[in-house]
């Protein structure tokens, strides 16, 4: 299935946008953004060591705003958007 | 209630004209500018959907729980030169505590979640402002 991945900021710079990526039916928040990460310099932005969300990332999907923690348990479907925040730093 | 991100220099004084109120004992306001930090000016970049709404729910919750008169948000993006203000809070209370609580507490929420950044512009480029705190 494909799903879109928007970014902001400095994880725009990073990444891109707007990115585009298939991934296996069934597959979760946390899958789609391994699949952005990717393995190279700027991977460690998004993921630990552990092949985790960062706690500083913020997801939304569907309109809600997602814990990195929560992001293995949120399968996604075919179509979906993931938006990605870096840390704010408005006011 | 005024809740509004804008592209435009932001004039305080109407706004807080505007919240004089017979029953508002006390206008509490904050001005945030750029702070001359070794930089040129500084760029804000804004996921406008998601923040407006939050603007929009932190005033809600400011008047319900501070008891206040009036919330007034609103916040500057785009690229702003030394001393131009970023973000104006004024808060009508009918008595100075909860003007003063509730100011403080509504920049607090701007500054821990609402989608905006800050990026640093001088002659050797360009810099985001990046905390992995998510607080800065």
């Amino acid at each position: 299935m494909k799903v879109t991945i928007r970014c902001y900021a400095r994880f725009r710079d990073a990444f891109g946008e707007e990115q585009e990526r298939e991934i296996p039916e069934g597959s979760s928040i946390r899958d789609a953004v391994l699949a952005l990460a990717g393995s190279g310099p700027d991977a460690e932005l998004l993921i630990d060591a552990e092949k985790n969300i960062r706690s500083y990332v913020m997801v939304m999907y569907r309109d809600s705003r997602i814990a990195p923690a929560d992001a293995d348990t949120i399968s996604l479907s075919d179509n979906d958007l993931i938006i990605l925040f870096p840390p704010v730093s408005g006011g | 209630m005024v809740i509004a991100i804008t592209r435009e220099p932001i004039d305080p004084y109407p706004i807080i004209e505007s919240a004089k109120k017979k029953e508002t004992g006390g206008i509490v306001t904050f001005i945030g500018t750029v702070r001359d930090d070794g930089i040129e000016a500084l760029s804000l970049e804004v996921c406008e959907e998601v923040a407006l709404a939050d603007l929009k729910t932190i005033g809600a919750k400011a008047v319900s729980e501070y008891h206040l008169n009036s919330v007034d948000i609103v916040h500057r993006v785009g690229r702003m030169n030394l001393t131009e203000v970023i973000v104006v809070i004024v808060v009508g209370a009918s008595h100075r505590e909860e003007g003063f609580a509730a100011c403080a507490w509504i920049l607090e929420e701007i500054k821990t979640y609402v989608p905006i950044w800050k990026k640093d512009i001088n002659q050797d480029g360009e810099s985001w402002h990046f905390s992995e705190e998510s607080k800065n």
